[in-house]
């Protein structure tokens, strides 16, 4: 990755946002970009790229050191600008997980006059307490999905009569019903069941693995570190493929193990776009600290994402 | 890791490494390396060019912080905490780092890895050794893939030219066949630097080992058991490097001390590790010391 000394020297000084995000919009004005392609999520034109908030929060899915950086740089005044700049790129929705700072965060978004719609993902207090869901659904989010890592856990754990009890929950109050998953299986369960619910979120990595698992599946080894298989992938687009409801498939770049170079990049887009469904989408974690990813991301889906009108 | 918005703010304008606590301890516990008193815990160098071994991102951060003023502070809060040898590999910017340090008072024992451009134009290695290095080592990537390739005569020829030049003669590698071949050989050389990990595989070599390709840098396992099974087979001296696996090990100060007491549980009592170090939001350097200190000396 190329990045200027003087550049850096800017970053250093705490203008890395300000300035990557300003050429973001004076790009975004030049390119004049439009809306990104869309998928119908019940009422909702969606974009085909949806904006992650994982580098929000500090989950690098690498270390505690990478979270750090994420963490120091990732104020809400930056959180804001990547918004803008998504916007301004034509994602049209956020999806974060429950806390105070990303309530605190879409808040303030439309209070400054933006627009992203938003999906809720059930973490923190969310995720134990149901009589929270009533009150977020009252803000308006498009849906309210049960988290991916607790939905596997439960799995293995043969609870899922948990999180089917979370779901109808969230279709009490009213709004989309959604069902965050890391393990493939997962989905083939939930429609064996039959379950009421509006659509997935899938994640590329199966990356709940437990080290037993792993290496299982590694010849006896287990390799340090989160795990993301190659093939993983591929198990998850079968899946996605074979329901027809909408899938948002989410860790496409592989927690940014695939971004070391932009045909890796556009590499790991094109293959998404072509194994989820038209009627699918993705969602991307952003973190432009040292580059425009807005732009980069938006980009890519307007170009392997259209779907035939 | 719950790291206050005021260390954060510290560690950025660099105070981290000033309110570290231990100005000039006492050396920590050493091994010879030919005329040399080494200590057992070396500071390494891929953080300072910004090889993190996992994501760009992450590289970039590195890189902004490793300015030369940084790099001359590691090196000096280095050795009052007790280091006194430093590994690096060969580069225009490190040798500047390097030489800055020194006119700076900096006196710091140095052991320099064959990369970069030294790979290729051995006529630098007699230009380097003037400037008096404990030694120079035959870079470990490029022994691997020449021991892959059948060409293990160029890494004989490089060894050669670095005893021609009077310094001490290292050969480094991630593999553990490499350190046996040698030794099978009876090759002159003074010391090896050997890698706990060897992540130098190819994605074919993995997929056949393992049945899947896991993304990015792989660091398996048992890896560490293979490599000092060798470590502990040579006379010679060995510097263990990677025993933290490039900071997968590092995630708490428990895991911390397991990786640092394995490797001194199981190198010999005459090696050390290399540690490369990112004090950019703890004391790390002071941290390793104070690990190497309670846990490494040998008895007397």
């Amino acid at each position: 990755m190329a990045t200027s000394r003087r550049h850096l020297l800017r970053s250093a000084a705490g203008l890395a946002g300000g300035l990557a995000l300003a050429r973001n919009s004076t790009a975004g004005q030049e390119a004049a970009p439009g809306a990104l392609p869309t998928i119908r999520l019940g009422s909702h034109d969606v974009s085909r790229l949806v904006v992650g908030a994982n580098p929000f929060g500090g989950y690098s899915h690498f270390n505690k050191l990478f979270d750090v950086h994420m963490r120091e740089w990732m104020n809400e005044d930056r959180v804001l600008e990547t918004l803008k700049s998504c916007e301004q790129n034509g994602v049209n929705t956020w999806q974060f997980h429950y806390s105070p700072q990303t309530l605190g965060a879409i808040r303030r978004h439309h209070k400054e006059g933006g627009k992203l719609q938003f999906l809720v993902l059930s973490e923190g207090e969310l995720k134990r307490n149901y009589a929270l869901i009533p009150e977020v659904a009252r803000m308006k989010p498009i849906g309210i999905v049960h988290h991916g890592g607790v939905t596997d856990e439960r799995f293995r754990a043969a609870e899922m009569y948990k999180v089917h009890e979370f779901l109808k929950r969230v279709r009490d109050s009213g709004v989309m019903v959604g069902l965050s998953m890391h393990n493939p299986l997962v989905m083939e369960y939930v429609e064996s069941k039959n379950w009421d619910l509006d659509f997935y979120m899938t994640c590329f990595y199966k990356i709940s693995r437990t080290p037993e698992e792993t290496r299982k599946e590694c010849g006896g080894k287990l390799p340090l570190g989160e795990v993301f298989l190659e093939d993983d992938p591929e198990n998850m687009c079968r899946r996605i493929r074979q329901t027809k409801k909408p899938c948002l498939a989410f860790k496409i770049l592989a927690a940014g193990l695939l971004t070391n170079t932009p045909e890796e990049v556009e590499k790991a887009f094109r293959f998404a776009f072509e194994n989820i469904k038209p009627a699918d989408a993705v969602i991307v974690g952003m973190y432009p600290r040292y580059k425009d990813e807005a732009k980069e991301n938006a980009d890519l889906t307007r170009r392997f994402g259209a779907t035939e009108s | 890791m719950h790291t206050s918005r005021r260390s954060l703010l510290q560690a950025a304008t660099g105070l981290a490494l000033v309110r570290a606590k231990g100005a000039g301890m006492p050396l920590l516990p050493t091994v010879k390396l030919g005329k040399y008193e080494i200590t057992r815990l070396i500071v390494g160098s891929n953080p300072l060019n910004g090889y993190c071994y996992a994501l760009a991102s992450l590289s970039e951060h590195m890189r902004e912080w490793f300015t030369p003023e940084n790099v001359c502070r590691v090196l000096r809060r280095s050795q009052e905490a007790g280091i006194n040898a430093f590994q690096f590999s060969y580069r225009e910017r490190a040798m500047a780092d390097l030489k800055r340090y020194q006119d700076e008072g900096g006196d710091i024992q140095w052991i320099l890895l064959g990369g970069g451009p030294m790979k290729d134009r051995p006529e630098l290695i007699a230009q380097v050794a003037k400037l008096k290095p404990v030694g120079i080592v035959h870079h470990g990537g490029v022994t691997d893939e020449r021991f892959r390739n059948g060409e293990m005569h160029k890494v004989e020829e490089f060894l050669k030219r670095v005893r021609d030049s009077g310094v001490l003669v290292g050969l480094s590698t991630h593999r553990p066949e490499v350190v046996e071949y040698a030794e099978e050989n009876n090759w002159d050389l003074d010391y090896y630097m050997t890698c706990f990990y060897q992540f130098s595989r190819t994605e074919d070599e993995l997929r056949k080992m393992l049945g899947e390709l896991p993304l990015g840098y792989v660091f398996l396992e048992k890896d560490p058991e293979r490599m000092v099974r060798v470590i502990r087979q040579t006379k010679k001296p060995c510097l263990a490097f990677k025993i933290l696996a490039a900071g997968r090990l590092a995630e708490t100060p428990e895991k911390l001390e397991k990786a640092f007491r394995f490797a001194f549980d199981n190198i010999k009592p005459t090696d050390a590790v290399i540690v490369g170090m990112y004090p950019r939001f703890k004391d790390e350097v002071g941290e390793n010391a104070e690990l190497v200190r309670r846990i490494a000396a040998r008895p007397s």
